[in-house]
């Protein structure tokens, strides 16, 4: 009795307190402090600033593989599950002056189950970035050297302006895997005035593609109310390419982009005779347009079409199609190392971009928003065949060093269609993010 | 006989209604009912006291307001956020409260060199290098992640409950066109009441009031801040000011939300800094390599 007792004086105590608190006046979370403190020195108090971002993440990954996919010959065995540990560190050091320094290094450890239970584990420990920056006393100069990952594209989903190759961008950008943001070895030297900047960019190139060594780019940058930009590439031995990119803001709440690449060669190649050979022609384009509105509630909704002349028209994808029918009968015959191989190709095929000519992207998603769970779901729809990649993600912060997000895939369309040619017909991914 | 302090709260109601009926007279609404009223007030002032002019007053000392002066407290608001023309730096701590919610922190350092302004989110640790820029209306967003810089829209509120113009200030005196609207006695000081109409769009507010001590210094109490349709978006307390440099800044804002009274933000504004900035530093290709 007496313990029930001391448990209706807590809880009354309690509720008083509680209501109290509710009509409180508002308190001053910085604490009392006098109404005219003393003058404060403006004077710099170290001449270095350091700045550093980490983050250690990690996820599982579980997918379910189609049993019958149009290039599976039943001898690849597919990735089933995935986990990774990853560490993202960077760091960003100024003299105060006119040199500074940034970089970004990740160690990342990956364990993969394929579908007949075999298990891989690899350990990478890339430098992303990491450069050397002078900046000129008026600021007019700048010059960099190291690894760098320049952004030359504006875009909310497809980025077509970043010429540089090989390309790590990928068609739906993966937070998590971290070598998408891998830099290049290169030199730059930019000019600014005003609303204009015009950059010079060296590079080397590590890529196969091309037997080159070495890409040149300059870039010509006007801000402002119509953002724009111009990009000439050159990659050695190799082709001239342009890009063009513009922005503008349509009212308060709503802006547009557009975006468009010139390219010399083909990134798809044509099939014939159980292989893929590069397509003689030259000159591809690959235009984007887009809007985003944003609500006041803080929903943001995106839209996105692409024109991709790189991809397949319907009679070179009737040819893909009718070679891969060629390879499947030719399994059991003397041509079968020619047909495996075209099969393994045609997978390879998948990685290089959009396989079509005309792509649709919707999103809305509260990420900027205060609210408790963020959400962001997505959709990317192949215009030509009709087959969806639908993405859904569910974003906790709980605290201000830890968030997980939960994230769906799935991969609908005929089983000539796309997105109905993955492995993958559906993903789950659940990750956890320590921030520091 | 009317005491001089009856006789003002005769003449600041009075001239309140005059104010509002300019308005509504401006907005074509009214006009007969508004001239009536217009020509009891010049009356009224008349025999309660020939030395009015058509200028507003004072309470306590019967001075006058003159449009200058009123342009000059607008300067001095500007000058409590900034330094004007110049460039200049600062760090602002922003907590967030909503009812029955933790509280939101975070903490950013921000570059104004005129109406051109970065802003670097240093807190919490998941924003951590993210930087917007701003430049009038249009406006860039870098995220450290994928190092990709787009354009954002002004409507886009990135920083908790606050607003981008709440963080990086507006320049009112170039944006706004102000009046004395009338004086306030509130806990035994009096304050000069301006209304701040916008003169461009696309202002993240259509107009304002603002509360000026009479006493030296005028320092401001506090601003309310509406739309359009003249809804409260919110009301800011000025609760502390410090001193750097020997100019005085505001050191302390409370926000409150002007429809949902629990949901509140205190901003502290601190190591102001007067700085030589170049305008190539306020580039987007500048957004993915701050140096604070």
């Amino acid at each position: 009795m007496k313990y029930c007792r001391s448990l209706f004086v807590c809880f009354l105590t309690g509720f008083v307190h509680s209501s109290f608190a509710e009509s409180a006046d508002i308190v001053d979370p910085f604490g009392d402090f006098p109404s005219e403190l003393p003058n404060e020195s403006s004077a710099i108090k170290s001449a270095f600033n350091w700045n550093f971002r980490n983050e250690l993440h990690g996820y599982y990954q579980s997918d379910s593989i189609r049993d019958d996919g149009l290039f599976d010959a039943g001898v690849i065995a597919f990735d089933e599950s995935y986990q990774q540990l990853a560490l993202d560190s960077g760091w960003q050091v100024s003299s105060g002056g006119q040199w500074s320094s940034v970089g970004r290094f990740a160690l990342i450890q990956n364990k993969i189950q394929t579908d007949d239970q075999e298990t891989n584990t690899t350990n990478k420990h890339p430098l992303l970035e990491g450069y050397l920056e002078w900046s000129s006393q008026s600021g007019t100069w700048r010059s960099q050297i190291g690894r760098i990952k320049p952004q030359w594209s504006n875009g909310y989903n497809w980025t077509p302006a970043n010429l540089l190759k090989p390309s790590y961008d990928q068609v739906s950008l993966d937070d998590d895997d971290l070598t998408q943001q891998r830099g290049w070895d290169m030199a730059v030297l930019e000019w600014r005035t005003g609303q204009w900047s015009v950059s010079s960019y060296a590079s080397d190139y590590d890529g196969e593609t091309f037997n080159s060594n070495s890409q040149y780019a300059v870039s010509i940058n006007r801000e402002g109310d119509v953002d724009s930009r111009l990009v000439i590439h050159h990659l050695e031995g190799a082709s001239t390419n342009y890009a063009f990119t513009m922005s503008a803001l349509l009212n308060d709440a709503i802006t547009v982009r557009m975006e468009g690449t010139w390219q010399q060669e083909r990134e798809l190649a044509l099939a014939s005779n159980l292989s893929y050979t590069p397509d003689d022609e030259s000159g591809f384009g690959r235009y984007v347009f887009g809007s985003q509105l944003s609500l006041a509630n803080g929903w943001d909704v995106t839209i996105e079409y692409l024109y991709n002349q790189h991809g397949y028209s319907d009679d070179e994808w009737q040819l893909v199609k009718d070679q891969v029918s060629l390879a499947k009968a030719s399994l059991q015959t003397p041509l079968a190392t020619e047909a495996y191989t075209f099969l393994a190709d045609s997978y390879d095929q998948l990685a290089l971009g959009p396989l079509r000519k005309e792509y649709l992207y919707g999103m809305i998603a509260n990420t900027r928003s205060s609210y408790w769970l963020h959400y962001r779901q997505s959709f990317q729809m192949n215009l030509n065949d009709d087959s969806v990649y639908h993405n859904l993600e569910l974003i906790q912060n709980w605290s201000d060093h830890i968030s997980t997000r939960i994230k769906g895939q799935i991969f609908t369309g005929c089983e000539t269609c796309e997105y109905g040619l993955l492995p993958s017909e559906q993903q789950v991914r659940f990750s956890l993010y320590y921030h520091f | 006989m009317v005491s001089d302090a009856s006789r003002n709260i005769v003449g600041v109601q009075s001239m309140g209604l005059v104010v509002g009926c300019h308005e509504r007279f401006r907005k074509g609404l009214n006009n007969s009912f508004c001239g009536l009223l217009t020509l009891l007030f010049v009356l009224g002032l008349s025999f309660s006291n020939s030395a009015l002019s058509s200028t507003a007053l004072s309470s306590t000392e019967n001075i006058l307001l003159t449009q200058t002066q009123v342009d000059e407290l607008v300067v001095a608001l500007d000058d409590y956020r900034g330094y004007r023309d110049q460039g200049f730096s600062f760090s602002i701590t922003n907590i967030s409260y909503k009812k029955n919610k933790d509280p939101k922190k975070n903490e950013l350092s921000v570059k104004v060199l005129g109406n051109q302004s970065l802003v670097h989110f240093d807190a919490p640790a998941r924003d951590k290098g993210r930087a917007m820029l701003k430049e009038g209306k249009n406006m860039w967003l870098s995220i450290p992640g994928t190092r990709r810089v787009i354009r954002i829209a002004p409507s886009q509120r990135l920083i908790g409950e606050t607003s981008n113009s709440d963080v990086v200030g507006t320049n009112f005196s170039e944006h706004y066109q102000a009046a004395l609207q009338g004086e306030e006695t509130i806990e035994g000081v009096n304050y000069w009441v301006l209304a701040l109409s916008s003169k461009d769009t696309g202002l993240a507010y259509d107009h304002i009031k603002v509360w000026f001590s009479q006493q030296s210094g005028q320092r401001p109490l506090k601003s309310e801040f509406y739309t359009r349709s003249n809804k409260l978006l919110k009301t800011a307390y000025y609760k502390g000011f410090k001193e750097f440099a020997n100019k005085v800044k505001v050191h302390k804002l409370l926000l409150v939300d002007g429809l949902i009274k629990d949901n509140y933000t205190w901003m502290k504004f601190d190591d102001y800094k007067l700085r030589s900035l170049n305008e190539t530093e306020f580039q987007k290709s500048a957004l993915t390599n701050l140096q604070f």
